[in-house]
């Protein structure tokens, strides 16, 4: 089922009102809200219900076995096994076709006959998200952070259909006390929630639906046939359209969640005004960055063991997170890619750190500013390059170091990702696809990314003085425009994939 | 009381004293979950209300079964109740000018019979296609489903280098020949042959036809899977060639390739066998067979095939019903030629 469908928009009405019902009832609510998820997922294909039921189950029975063993070593292996479990399945049904093509790849030349099974997988949407939210409870238990729950509790977390299918990646923690302890019906925020849907469904249903057919799928559909003004302001136009429908999901996911009594963290803070590649990591698919640090990067030791531990930790962590998206050479150099800027961008930020402590010691008495001293002598330098820069010119070169990246990742193989890059240094001329509109959705997409908070804030204040039947009036005559503006149809959601 | 106030009055000067530039916060109001419930319920109404047109447009447009009956008796009534109080004029007027909303005029498929064995060969030949150039490229148009619209794309792609060629993609998703309630593919074409006048249509539609065939007006004449169904389904075959007959217009028919889906593939399967034996009767119609071209070994679907140069290629998106970019080539590589051939005969 697809957030802006009118088919949801019934479900919703039928789930708001009966779940506030039983909102004083926990066991009856979370039977209720388990059954409306499973109905929500399994609307596209009602066989995918039992992925996820088994994954519950297996899951929850996993944890238990790890809270349950008599000593570390079995709490490991029993920790492990979820793990490994978990990837398997996960492996399975999104690695599959990836690694049986590229084994033919290598085998084909050298003139070894494979006949592998080529079967096709269908992939489950969502798999990876409740994938990783599995791993993060049985990890968490393992590590005692986190008590084991009830299954019930278990279930409802993993299939909370909000967050469902694509994230935010929240953590039992945030979860389940929500679920026990419910909030007054009496005070739901309702002006927030109606501000992060409406946003939202701009967001993915005008902006990224308009700019996804209009120039980004033909350009990367034969980048070769096009101009490189059309490639170029096809990037930029690409580079928004995934900040804008996975961004727009997202605002619809939190925004719904909250009409439900139920507050998720934030999952994107205005990435593209990012002055470092380590600050737009901060900024974008914030939870999946949390997911990563706390489930890969510090596993992996962390900054523990030196410089060079840290820059191949921190490698192998982008890598993974980038064949996370999916199974294409194309994520992977994306990953690598990404990966290595970091790298990069943290060797300079020691360079700078330890050219300025040389300076201070020396008596060069340029840090008399004592706050200025103490970012300086943070053990681990998060001062980077590009912050010391003119912020309008960091944000500049930050923004299209993304845009490179978001090259690989959006194209359909790396032969198609270098045809961009050469189509775009040498296929001179303007072509036909950038239009005044296109040229005005990139911009309405950008700007949002610079407008100050407090802006939307005191907008939100405003709108929550109005009287709720004008508020409700007026959030109806805002789906008539989006529903009008928009193109036609629903393009799925492109996390979806993922 | 007053003394009570004038505590209160010293107690604000206080803290406007001790931090001059804190505001006071500003707290949103919140809402009890019943506002909340019928605030969501009225605004929805707002939106169905004063959208009555495009919400039977989209219910119209849902498969059939008990749900669409619903939905499209549901919206009917409200369209009908909104349109005597001209509520929704002011949508359908914006919609119109943001070419939102596609009038789905009138048009009505003639019944058309099977050939006949002794009818099936035609060899009456046609003027030959004039011979294009740059100034004055050869008028091509595409139509029909989603499978139409990357078809269109991709040969745009292709033949920027060949000026002679001029494409327009006239692919619309989701649409077909089942279900003229839904989109008219039969008043569309009668349209754009009028105003494009095009030399050559490539037409290609099937992948949405497994279902019941409905008039405009959402009478079913024909249920998936009955022996009427491929009589009716044939009627619009045979109609939309029909409409291209005339002024030395060729059209290429375009089978749809095969599907993963079983139920998608039967129809799409009687689609393409009725296409070929239609254009058999026609001299200005030629087939043009995807199928065959990204068929697996035992000619049926295959999400993996090998091509012309030997490498293995996933043929499929995800959906398995359209093709990768890289069969969409394997696609181009036999229609490019085909489309030349027809003003150019060396090979």
């Amino acid at each position: 089922m697809l957030f802006p469908t009118m088919t949801f928009a019934l479900f919703f009405v039928v789930v708001l009102g009966v779940s506030w019902k039983l909102n004083d009832r926990p066991t009856d609510w979370k039977l209720f809200v388990l059954g409306a998820s499973y109905v929500f997922y399994g609307w596209a294909d009602w066989r995918f219900c039992f992925l996820l039921a088994g994954s519950t189950v297996g899951n929850w029975v996993l944890a238990q076995a790890v809270f349950r063993a008599r000593n570390d070593v079995n709490r490991k292996r029993w920790m492990l096994c979820a793990v490994g479990l978990n990837l398997i399945v996960l492996g399975f049904f999104k690695y599959y076709g990836f690694f049986v093509e590229s084994a033919l790849t290598v085998l084909e030349p050298l003139g070894l006959a494979a006949t592998p099974m080529l079967i096709k997988v269908a992939l489950p949407i969502g798999v990876s998200f409740f994938t990783f939210c599995a791993i993060s409870y049985v990890v968490d238990v393992f590590r005692r952070h986190q008590d084991t729950v009830g299954l019930l509790d278990f279930a409802v977390y993993l299939s909370f259909f909000p967050h469902l299918v694509a994230g935010p990646i929240v953590r039992v923690s945030e979860f389940v006390p929500q679920m026990n302890h419910r909030p007054s019906g009496q005070t739901v925020d309702v002006t927030r929630a109606a501000r992060l849907i409406c946003r939202g469904l701009f967001k993915k249903v005008v902006i990224a639906n308009f700019l996804a057919t209009a120039i980004v799928d033909p350009v990367f559909v034969a980048p070769g046939q096009f101009r490189n003004w059309e490639l170029l302001v096809g990037a930029w136009a690409y580079a928004v359209q995934i900040y804008a429908d996975f961004s727009g999901y997202t605002d619809i996911a939190i925004g719904i969640a909250l009409l439900m009594g139920v507050k998720f963290p934030d999952n994107f803070d205005q990435p593209y005004s990012a002055r470092s590649i380590q600050d737009f990591w901060r900024r974008w698919h914030m939870t999946l960055s949390r997911w990563l640090r706390d489930y890969l990067y510090i596993p992996l030791g962390g900054n523990r063991g030196g410089p060079s531990a840290e820059y191949r930790n921190l490698f192998l962590t982008m890598l993974f997170g980038g064949l996370w998206h999916g199974a294409s050479w194309t994520f992977i150099i994306w990953g690598a890619y990404q990966g290595i800027g970091l790298v990069l961008e943290r060797q300079h930020a020691v360079r700078v750190e330890q050219r300025a402590e040389l300076v201070e010691d020396s008596g060069g008495g340029v840090h008399e500013n004592p706050d200025e001293t103490r970012v300086m002598q943070r053990p681990t330098p998060t001062v980077v390059s590009t912050e010391t820069m003119n912020p309008w010119l960091a944000r500049l070169l930050v923004f299209h170091f993304v845009v490179i990246g978001w090259i690989f990742f959006r194209s359909t193989s790396v032969t198609g990702a270098l045809e961009y890059f050469w189509s775009l240094i040498s296929n001179w001329g303007v072509g036909t696809l950038v239009t005044p509109m296109v040229l005005l959705a990139i911009f309405v997409g950008m700007i949002g990314q610079f407008i100050p908070r407090r802006i939307g804030d005191a907008l939100e204040y405003r709108a929550s003085q109005l009287p709720p039947i004008v508020m409700a009036i007026g959030i109806g005559v805002f789906l008539l425009v989006i529903n009008l503006l928009g193109p036609q149809g629903v393009a799925p959601f492109i996390y979806f994939n993922f | 009381m007053t003394q009570q106030r004038s505590n209160q009055q010293r107690s604000n000067q206080q803290r406007s004293t001790q931090n001059p530039r804190r505001r006071p916060r500003r707290v949103r109001r919140t809402q009890s979950a019943e506002t909340v419930w019928k605030g969501l319920v009225i605004a929805l109404i707002v939106f169905v209300v004063l959208a009555s047109g495009n919400m039977v447009a989209s219910a119209e447009g849902m498969p059939l079964g008990w749900q669409r009956s619903v939905a499209v008796t549901t919206s009917g009534v409200i369209d009908r109740l909104t349109n005597l109080v001209s509520l929704n004029r002011p949508y359908d007027w914006a919609a119109q000018q943001l070419g939102v909303e596609q009038k789905n005029a009138d048009f009505e498929f003639p019944v058309t019979k099977k050939p006949a064995p002794e009818t099936a060969v035609t060899t009456t030949t046609l003027p030959p296609v004039r011979v294009p150039t740059a100034a004055n490229p050869l008028n091509v148009v595409v139509a029909g489903d989603s499978t139409a619209k990357a078809l269109g794309d991709m040969l745009k792609s292709s033949v920027t280098d060949i000026p002679e060629l001029s494409i327009t993609n006239y692919g619309k998703v989701s649409t077909g020949l089942a279900r003229s309630d839904y989109f008219n593919w039969g008043a569309r074409m009668q349209e754009i042959v009028a105003t494009d006048a095009p030399e050559v249509t490539l037409f290609m539609v099937g992948a949405n036809d497994g279902q019941s065939i409905l008039e405009g007006d959402g009478t079913v004449v024909a249920q998936y899977g009955s022996a009427e169904w491929e009589e009716q389904y044939r009627a619009r075959i045979a109609g939309i060639m029909d409409l291209n007959q005339g002024q030395g217009r060729r059209l290429i028919w375009v089978g749809e390739p095969n599907v993963a889906n079983p139920d998608i593939q039967q129809a799409v399967q009687t689609g393409n066998r009725i296409a070929q034996e239609e254009a058999t009767t026609r001299p200005w119609v030629s087939y043009f067979d995807v199928a065959k071209l990204v068929a697996g070994p035992d000619g049926n679907f295959a999400d993996y095939i090998t091509l012309p140069d030997g490498s293995t290629a996933r043929c499929y998106a995800g959906d398995g019903v359209h093709l990768s970019v890289k069969c969409m080539n394997l696609v181009m590589d036999n229609l490019v030629p085909t489309l030349t051939g027809l003003y150019d005969p060396t090979p």
